[in-house]
C-alpha cells in the first residue's frame, strides 16, 4: 500500500503564480544650473552604479521600482515613470535652471498615489515608499505647504522621507522640510556613487525582508547629519 | 485528547466520518538562522464528536513569537474543549469573543510568571507575544470559524470551489497584520457559521503559504477594472482568493480513506518542507484540513 496514490495527489498541487511585492522608490533631482559640470556628472554616474549593483541582486531586480523627477533644467519633469530596475534606463540628466524644489514634492506625492492606487488595483502587495530628495540649492518657489504634507506622510508611515544636500546646499531649509525623524544628510564632496551603493543595498535589504521584520539600512558613509 | 504540534510534527485525528491532516513545519529563513517555527496548530476532537481546529502565527517581529502563538493555540483549545456550544449565529460571536479574551488572560498569566524573574527593563510585554489566531470548531451541523490576523480559513463546496470563510486582515504594506495582542484587536476580527452541510472540508493556513496558496488577484479583474474606471475607487482592492488548483488536489489528498494517517501527515509536512515549497516562500508554513460527505 501505498503511499503512492496520496503522493501523486501531492504532486497535482499547484502554486498560484502572484506579481512581486514592489519596493517603490522615487527619485526627486536638483538639475538647477548650480549642478552644470562635475556635479550632474557624477549624480549621472551615481544613478548608472544604481542600476548595476541592483541588477546583480535576482529579487532586488523584480521587486525594486524607481521613478525619477527632475527640478531645475526645464521645470519640474518626470524623467522616468515607476518601472522595475529590470527595465530601468538610467537616463542622462542636464543642468540648467532655478530650482522649483516645492513644485517637485508636490508632483512626486501625486505620482505616488497614483502608483499606490495601481497597485492596490492589480492586487499587488508593496512595501513603504522611500522618497528620496538629493538638491544642492535652496527652492525658488513656495514649499512651506508641500514640506508640511510630506511630513505629514511620513507620520502617518504613508513613506519615508530622505533629503540629501550637496555641496552649498541650504541646509537649514532642508531641516525644515525633512521629518525631525530623518533629518537631511549633507554629502561628502560628490560622493553620489558611494550614496546610490547605499541606496541600492538598502532597497535590497527591504525586497528580502518581510512581515514585521525590522530592516537595518546599512551604514552611511557618504555623508553626515550636519544642521 | 488535544494534540500540539510544533517543529515539523504532524498530527491526524479522526472525528465520526470527517477526516484531518495537519502539518507545522519551520520555514527555510528560521531554519537557517537556528530559530525555532513560530507558527503552532492544534486539532482536537470533543467527547460529543465536536472538531476543534486552531492554528497561530507568532509576529517574526515580536521576541516570544513561539511562546506567543503556542500558547494562544494551547489556549483557545483548552476553552473550547469545554464550554457549551452555542446553536445561533450570535451566540458563536459571544462565545469566540469569550475564546480570544481567555487567550489573552492566559497570556497574561504567562508574563506575571515570567516577569517575576526579570529586572524591570528586560520585561516582556503582551506585544512580545504577538500572534495570529485562526480557529475553526465543526459540529455535526455547523462550521464556525474566527480569525484574527492573516493567513486564511477556506472552505470548499459541493462543487469543488475554494472560497475564504472569514477574512483575512491585511495592513497597507507587505506582512503587516492584526495580532490577538494588537489593541482594539476585536475590531479586525472576522466571524463566520456556516450549515455544514453546505461545504465538504475545511482549510486553516498561516500566511507561509500565501504566496502559493493565495491568487492576489485575477488578469480577468484588473481587465474588468480598466474597462470600468468609474468602478475603480469603489474597487481599489483587487479582491484575494484561494487558488482552486492548490486546494483542490489538497482536499482530495485529505478525504483518501484509503492510505495510513500517520503516512498522510508525514507526507504533508514533507510537501510542506520540499524544496519546490521552499523556493517560492521561507516562512514557516502551517495547514490544516479536514474533509467530510457532503449531502
Amino acid at each position: 500500500m501505498t503511499d503512492e496514490a496520496v503522493s501523486n495527489e501531492l504532486v497535482h498541487v499547484q502554486f498560484a503564480d502572484n506579481p512581486d511585492p514592489r519596493v517603490p522608490c522615487l527619485l526627486l533631482l536638483d538639475t538647477s544650473h548650480s549642478m552644470a559640470g562635475e556635479a550632474i556628472a557624477a549624480l549621472n554616474e551615481g544613478l548608472q552604479t544604481f542600476k548595476r549593483d541592483i541588477m546583480q541582486d535576482a529579487l532586488a531586480r523584480r521587486r525594486v521600482e524607481v521613478a525619477i523627477i527632475s527640478f531645475g533644467n526645464r521645470g519640474v519633469n518626470l524623467v522616468q515613470d515607476f518601472v522595475t530596475v529590470d527595465d530601468f534606463e538610467p537616463p542622462v540628466l542636464t543642468a540648467g535652471g532655478s530650482t522649483p524644489l516645492g513644485q517637485a514634492l508636490e508632483d512626486g506625492l501625486a505620482l505616488l498615489r497614483t502608483r499606490k492606487d495601481v497597485y492596490n488595483q492589480a492586487g499587488v502587495q508593496y512595501y513603504r515608499p522611500w522618497v528620496f530628495l538629493i538638491t544642492d540649492g535652496a527652492p525658488t518657489d513656495a514649499w512651506q505647504q508641500q514640506a508640511a504634507q510630506i511630513q505629514q506622510e511620513e507620520a502617518t508611515r504613508g513613506l519615508s522621507f530622505f533629503c540629501v544636500g550637496v555641496e552649498r546646499a541650504d541646509m537649514t531649509t532642508l531641516a525644515q522640510i525633512a521629518s525631525d525623524k530623518r533629518p537631511p544628510l549633507k554629502l561628502k564632496g560628490l560622493a553620489f556613487n558611494e550614496l546610490f551603493l547605499w541606496l541600492s543595498q538598502s532597497h535590497q535589504r527591504v525586497s528580502h525582508s518581510r512581515i514585521g521584520d525590522q530592516v537595518a539600512t546599512p551604514a552611511i558613509g557618504w555623508g553626515s547629519v550636519d544642521v | 485528547m488535544p494534540t500540539i504540534t510544533h517543529n515539523s510534527s504532524t498530527v491526524e485525528v479522526s472525528a465520526g466520518a470527517t477526516s484531518v491532516v495537519a502539518a507545522s513545519v519551520t520555514g527555510a529563513k528560521h531554519q537557517r538562522q537556528g530559530q525555532a517555527n513560530q507558527d503552532a496548530c492544534c486539532i482536537s476532537s470533543r467527547r460529543d464528536g465536536v472538531l476543534c481546529l486552531v492554528a497561530a502565527d507568532g509576529a517574526g517581529s515580536a521576541q516570544c513569537a513561539e511562546v506567543g502563538s503556542s500558547l494562544a493555540v494551547q489556549a483557545a483549545t483548552s476553552f473550547l474543549a469545554k464550554v457549551t456550544l452555542p446553536t445561533c449565529q450570535d451566540d458563536w460571536q459571544t462565545l469566540f469573543l469569550d475564546a480570544l479574551e481567555h487567550v489573552r488572560a492566559q497570556m497574561e498569566t504567562w508574563l506575571q510568571t515570567e516577569n517575576n524573574h526579570l529586572q524591570p527593563e528586560t520585561t516582556y510585554t503582551l506585544q512580545d507575544l504577538s500572534t495570529t489566531l485562526l480557529i475553526a470548531v465543526v459540529t455535526e451541523t455547523q462550521v464556525a470559524a474566527v480569525q484574527v490576523g492573516d493567513g486564511g480559513i477556506v472552505a470548499v463546496t459541493q462543487d469543488d470551489e475554494p472560497y475564504f470563510v472569514t477574512e483575512p486582515y491585511h495592513g497597507e504594506y507587505v506582512g503587516e497584520t492584526i495580532f490577538v495582542t494588537s489593541p482594539h484587536y476585536e475590531d479586525h476580527i472576522s466571524i463566520t457559521v456556516l450549515a455544514k452541510d453546505d461545504v465538504c472540508g475545511l482549510a486553516l493556513m498561516t500566511d507561509g503559504l500565501e504566496p502559493v496558496a493565495i491568487q492576489q488577484s485575477t488578469q480577468e479583474h484588473q481587465n474588468q477594472e480598466h474597462q470600468n474606471q468609474e468602478h475603480q475607487q469603489q474597487e481599489q482592492n483587487a479582491p484575494a482568493s484561494p487558488f482552486a488548483n492548490f486546494f483542490q488536489p489538497m482536499f482530495k489528498f485529505a478525504a483518501n480513506p484509503t492510505q495510513n494517517a500517520a503516512i498522510k501527515s508525514q507526507q504533508l509536512a514533507d510537501f510542506l518542507a520540499s524544496d519546490r515549497m521552499s523556493s517560492r516562500s521561507d516562512d514557516d508554513k502551517t495547514l490544516i484540513l479536514a474533509s467530510w460527505d457532503c449531502r
